[in-house]
């Protein structure tokens, strides 16, 4: 069954390579450039995950996690967030928020498709 | 009359009286001569002469007693009682001689030793004071000059001391700064009260190694300005509360350069991130997937030279706000370049190095001076040599936001690559530390190049400028001796208790106001106001309270004309509501005092409710205490006391004018009180008041 990624970010840049990386393991991938889009997009169809970057115009990555994670309908959504913050404070933060895991940028992208394929638990390979 | 005459007029009186006894007894015989018989007259005439003389031998006998008395017992008495006096009054080392025979025994000589140890204590005593007095004012100078900011304080928080370090540090803030007043109008409290109480649990505390000064960073009051203070108790008796020394640094600066310095770090590491991320997972992409099409390669491409460009602009921006930080010239101080070439003169001399002519003006700069001092007679040295030419110019120039060290010479410029050798080598008297060492502490760059003027060349050392480069030159505070006053004793907080205080520990502000007319609750307003200070019967010319007010309303030419106080002059002043909590913080604590108080209260009062600022400290009124001191005088206008009492009257009709003048009347109207008996404020008080029922009285009985 194929699983289907919703990816935030507002940057286009990193959209582009995330979108590329995340099709070509073969998920499902959509892409939403705010917090509202991104809502918006999980009333259309809910995703098995969430790409959350956690600067955004608007509504940020950690209101919008926490909206997710208090929905009762998308609970089995998991969430990876994508933090600019090097700092351990933010990451915790969104774990607190109800993220699932985290990522810091810049990140590896086969780290980032290990940390995807391991919380969908899919098996390398 | 001295004892001597009382005591010859005694003789001479005695002499009489035997005189006149005789003469009567004479007389007496004479007249009853008749009646006696014959054999007892025969008798008579044959010893009359016998009679006579033998009067007259006791008398002489007399006269013989009284001199030997005078001489061995007045005279030496009279004498030792005028050396006496001269020794207790004038000369304590006279020497006693009341000559020999007389009958005092040891008592010369006893005298005579009082006066020798008396003398000898004076003299200790005022040699004691000499070098009391001169240590106290090496002291003084020594804490005038420091430019550490030094307070001493009382157990009440109240200043004692303060230097002008202190003055420079509040200058633009020191409504609050002046003797007797509460260190808290100057500094939030919690610190410095929290401070205290630890140091005061140490001391009481039964640990043997205490704890004897702290630490801490404090701010001014309403003020983003912050102090590094340390702060002492001083030895005191008491042990709930205790004197204490605090020094104070304006670390401002340095604690800005710090936190922009923390914010720049922290936001290029957010900042970076993502432009790096977007390359990376690009870069990433199309190294793992080198079969994509050619329309997203080309995505990726883009996308990898966008953000390159992002990152670029990025370290740009953060390399600029790097350099701008002060924090890595910590170690640097304010140094003035005509202190630096100076020395440098005077060293060269020393060493008989070339000579240095100085040029352009002094400048500001941040720097190591000892370092940089060191650097520049290397630097000098070598050029000297290099050269050949044993004259070399000096001067600094300003640059954007640097300073250049010009060394000029007639000659070529030094090749780079020797500039380079000279800063691996070690400066003159700088142990290991090289040129190229000090030069990178100030800014990182040295280069010869050719001067403008033909034939000659420079060598270019820039340094940090130094802030203090546009900063207005401090005014000097007047050569003042109440910058400190240790004598002040704890006064009392209560005002049950502060009438019992006496008028010569209390704090005086002494002030007067000029208003556009004469009726308070008829509209008129304050259009000045000022006041002054009296602590333990000194007016302090240093602390001052003087300004406009914007009355909101027209001025009538003819108050004008009395104070000559112009809508022009008070056009952008403050409003009243704005100068009375600043003339509140100046009278905090002190027993209010002005002429024909009840005029200038009731203005006051009239605007509590507006400015939200109570006066409740006690008020005196020299009128008042003018009528109850002089009440068979007439005139108590202010002109007329200041002329009884002898008190210089200038700039009559300003409100600064007029509150000097009637703080020095004040101060002799408080010398006469204290004749009459009147010491305590409560007493003061209580003799206005009744004053005031007098005045009453007497204008009843006129109408």
């Amino acid at each position: 069954m194929t699983k289907d990624i919703l990816i935030v970010d507002d940057a286009e840049n990193i959209v582009i390579s995330l979108e590329f990386l995340m099709k070509k393991e073969g998920f499902n991938v959509r892409v939403a450039s705010d917090g509202d889009a991104a809502l918006q997009a999980m009333r259309d169809h809910v995703p098995d995950l969430v790409l959350l970057d956690v600067m955004m115009p608007k509504r940020d990555g950690y209101e919008v996690c926490q909206t997710i994670k208090a929905s009762a309908e998308w609970q089995k959504t998991r969430i990876i967030m994508l933090t600019a913050k090097s700092r351990d404070v933010e990451r915790e933060k969104g774990l607190a928020m109800g993220a699932d895991d985290y990522i810091t940028k810049p990140f590896a992208t086969r780290e980032l498709v290990a940390k995807v394929r391991k919380i969908l638990k899919i098996d390398k390979g | 009359m001295s004892n001597r005459r009382k005591f010859w007029a005694l003789f001479a009186v005695f002499m009489m009286l035997t005189l006149a006894t005789f003469t009567w007894l004479f007389i007496e015989a004479y007249v009853a001569m008749p009646q006696v018989d014959s054999g007892t007259l025969s008798w008579f005439k044959h010893y009359s002469g016998f009679v006579v003389a033998a009067i007259f031998i006791l008398l002489l006998i007399l006269a013989q007693i009284w001199s030997w008395l005078e001489k061995s017992l007045i005279e030496p008495a009279s004498k030792l009682e005028r050396q006496t006096s001269i020794i207790a009054n004038i000369a304590s080392d006279h020497h006693i001689d009341i000559g020999s025979g007389h009958w005092f025994g040891e008592l010369p000589d006893t005298v005579q030793k009082l006066g020798d140890s008396l003398s000898k204590t004076r003299r200790e005593v005022r040699e004691a004071l000499a070098t009391g007095a001169h240590g106290v004012e090496r002291l003084e100078m020594v804490i005038k000059k420091l430019k550490t900011g030094i307070i001493v304080c009382d157990g009440e928080a109240r200043i004692l001391l303060y230097n002008s370090a202190v003055q420079d540090i509040f200058s633009g803030h020191n409504m609050g700064l002046g003797l007797d007043r509460s260190l808290y109008g100057l500094l939030t409290r919690l610190p410095v009260e929290t401070t205290i109480n630890h140091l005061l649990e140490e001391q009481n505390s039964s640990t043997a190694k205490k704890i004897e000064e702290a630490s801490f960073y404090c701010s001014i009051a309403k003020s983003d300005i912050l102090l590094d203070c340390t702060l002492a108790l001083l030895p005191d008796h008491n042990i709930n509360q205790s004197m204490f020394v605090m020094t104070l640094a304006d670390v401002t600066r340095n604690m800005e350069a710090l936190q922009r310095k923390d914010r720049l770090i922290r936001n290029s590491l957010d900042k970076f991130s993502s432009p790096m991320a977007n390359i990376r997972a690009a870069a990433e992409n199309l190294v793992s997937h080198p079969d994509i099409d050619v329309q997203t390669r080309d995505s990726f491409h883009k996308i990898i030279s966008q953000e390159v460009a992002t990152l670029s602009d990025l370290f740009y921006m953060a390399s600029k706000e790097a350099q701008s930080i002060a924090s890595g010239h910590w170690m640097l101080r304010d140094t003035n370049t005509s202190d630096l070439f100076l020395m440098l003169d005077r060293h060269l001399n020393k060493s008989g190095g070339p000579k240095v002519v100085m040029g352009g003006e002094p400048r500001w700069i941040q720097a190591d001076a000892t370092a940089l001092l060191m650097a520049l007679e290397s630097v000098i040295f070598n050029i000297a040599q290099k050269s050949g030419c044993q004259t070399i110019t000096i001067e600094s120039l300003i640059g954007d936001a640097l300073v250049y060290l010009d060394l000029t010479w007639s000659g070529e410029p030094i090749p780079a690559a020797t500039v380079e050798l000279w800063q691996k080598q070690a400066i003159i008297g700088g142990g290991d530390m090289t040129l190229g060492e000090v030069v990178e502490r100030h800014g990182g760059a040295i280069w010869s190049q050719k001067h403008r003027c033909d034939g000659q060349s420079i060598l270019r050392i820039p340094v940090p400028i130094s802030t203090r480069q546009w900063q207005q030159p401090k005014e000097e505070i007047p050569e003042r001796p109440e910058f400190y006053d240790f004598s002040r004793r704890d006064s009392t907080k209560e005002l049950g208790r502060l009438a019992a205080s006496s008028l010569s520990d209390l704090t005086f502000v002494v002030f007067d106001t000029e208003t556009t007319g004469l009726n308070p609750s008829g509209g008129d307003e304050i259009i000045s106001i000022a006041g002054v200070r009296i602590v333990n019967g000194r007016i302090l010319t240093g602390e001052i309270f003087k300004e406009l007010v914007d009355p909101g309303l027209p001025i009538p030419k003819s108050s004008t004309k009395i104070h000559g106080i112009s809508n022009a002059m008070v056009a952008g002043a403050p409003g009243i509501d704005t100068v009375l909590p600043r003339f509140k913080e100046f009278t905090a604590g002190a027993v209010l005092v002005a002429h024909n108080a009840a005029f200038d209260m009731r203005f006051l009062q009239l605007k509590e409710e507006s400015s939200g600022v109570w006066f409740d400290n006690p008020v005196l009124d020299t009128l008042l205490l003018s009528v109850y001191l002089h009440e068979d005088v007439i005139d108590h206008t202010l002109d007329g006391i200041a002329g009884r009492l002898g008190v210089e009257v200038q700039d009559r009709h300003t409100a600064l004018g007029d509150a000097m003048v009637t703080a020095q009347a004040f101060l002799k109207l408080l010398k006469l009180l204290k004749n009459k008996g009147v010491t305590s404020l409560g007493l003061a008080i209580e003799a206005s008041e009744n004053m005031i029922q007098i005045r009453k009285q007497q204008e009843k009985a006129r109408y």
